[in-house]
């Protein structure tokens, strides 16, 4: 015969080890696998290119909140001044809220005060038909 | 248990869990050492051998019994190993003899003496590691298995003429490399 080597019977046996009990486990491992592979996968499921795109939106949207002028904001901290100077005035007048706004007293003076406020500001703003008398 | 038998209680759905895992059992050793020889590390090949008969499992309802279960099974077990093998080359980037020589490396030094064989044993491992995959899958389905050629062209669906000539032709690379010692 040409291949001598390969007649040697010793070479038929492989020489690697399995750690003990493993095929004693195996099957139910296997088994173990089938089951979970059969349960229904969450329809989220986790990928480095979404978080990275959520990550990239997230900035942009810090950054336009960022770079937005501050005027908004200081919009509505005058209606917060506005609304404590209100609540204060009616709290401390013992009136109802009816009562206040009927009694040209009180109503006048702090609604007055928030108008002038507010033309000042409408008035920067070049609206040429305010209507000083507009419903609040 | 015979095929057959198995066959039919995984067709039975009140039977189908038991009956898998009689084929399982019956076949795990075959297949562990089959995929064992190709990719020599243990934990790749307890990968492996799972990923095996998962596909089973999912495919077992489809099997048409033309021919025998071992076979289809091995076809499935040869199909997984080969395209690991073929992934393992293609994510590292690495030509054929790197591949060989990482699978080199993972045979444990001394392995001959600790288990008892001989230094010829580790020489012929190293030797086969040198024959292109399906080279040298098919050279093992041969000489380890001795699969009968027919048997071999089910598994690999390439003709029996061909498959004749690629395990000559490896046997006598083998050969030759391990005169050289």
């Amino acid at each position: 015969m040409e291949n001598n080597h390969l007649e040697n019977q010793k070479l038929k046996r492989i020489p690697f080890e399995v750690p003990e009990g493993y095929f004693d486990d195996l099957p139910m491992r296997i088994n173990d696998r089938i089951i979970g592979e059969a349960k229904p996968k969450p329809s989220f499921i986790f990928s480095p290119r979404l978080a990275l795109a959520t990550s990239l939106l997230t900035l942009m949207l810090v950054a336009v909140l960022w770079f937005k002028p501050f005027t908004s904001t200081t919009e509505l901290s005058n209606f917060d001044q506005y609304d404590d100077q209100l609540y204060w005035t009616i709290l401390t007048s013992n009136l109802s809220i009816d009562e206040f706004f009927n009694n040209q007293e009180f109503s006048s003076t702090i609604l007055d005060q928030i108008i002038v406020d507010e033309i000042g500001y409408v008035a920067s703003q070049d609206y040429d038909d305010f209507d000083p008398n507009w419903d609040f | 248990m015979e095929d057959q038998e198995i066959l039919l209680k995984f067709k039975n759905p009140e039977t189908r869990h038991y009956g898998f895992n009689l084929l399982v059992r019956k076949y795990q050793q075959k297949i562990y050492w089959l995929v064992r020889r190709m990719v020599i590390d243990h934990d790749d090949a307890d990968d492996l051998v799972q990923d095996v008969f998962v596909k089973v499992w999912a495919n077992l309802d489809h099997f048409r019994e033309d021919s025998k279960l071992y076979t289809w099974i091995y076809r499935v077990a040869t199909n997984e190993t080969l395209t690991f093998l073929q992934k393992k080359k293609r994510k590292y980037f690495l030509p054929l003899n790197d591949v060989s020589a990482e699978l080199a490396n993972k045979i444990p030094a001394n392995l001959s003496t600790e288990l008892g064989g001989e230094e010829i044993q580790e020489r012929f491992m190293k030797a086969l590691l040198t024959l292109p995959a399906k080279q040298r899958s098919v050279f093992q389905m041969r000489y380890y298995d001795e699969m009968p050629y027919e048997e071999m062209s089910e598994v690999t669906g390439t003709s029996v003429g061909a498959l004749k000539a690629s395990y000559h032709h490896a046997a006598k690379k083998v050969e030759e490399i391990l005169k050289q010692y």
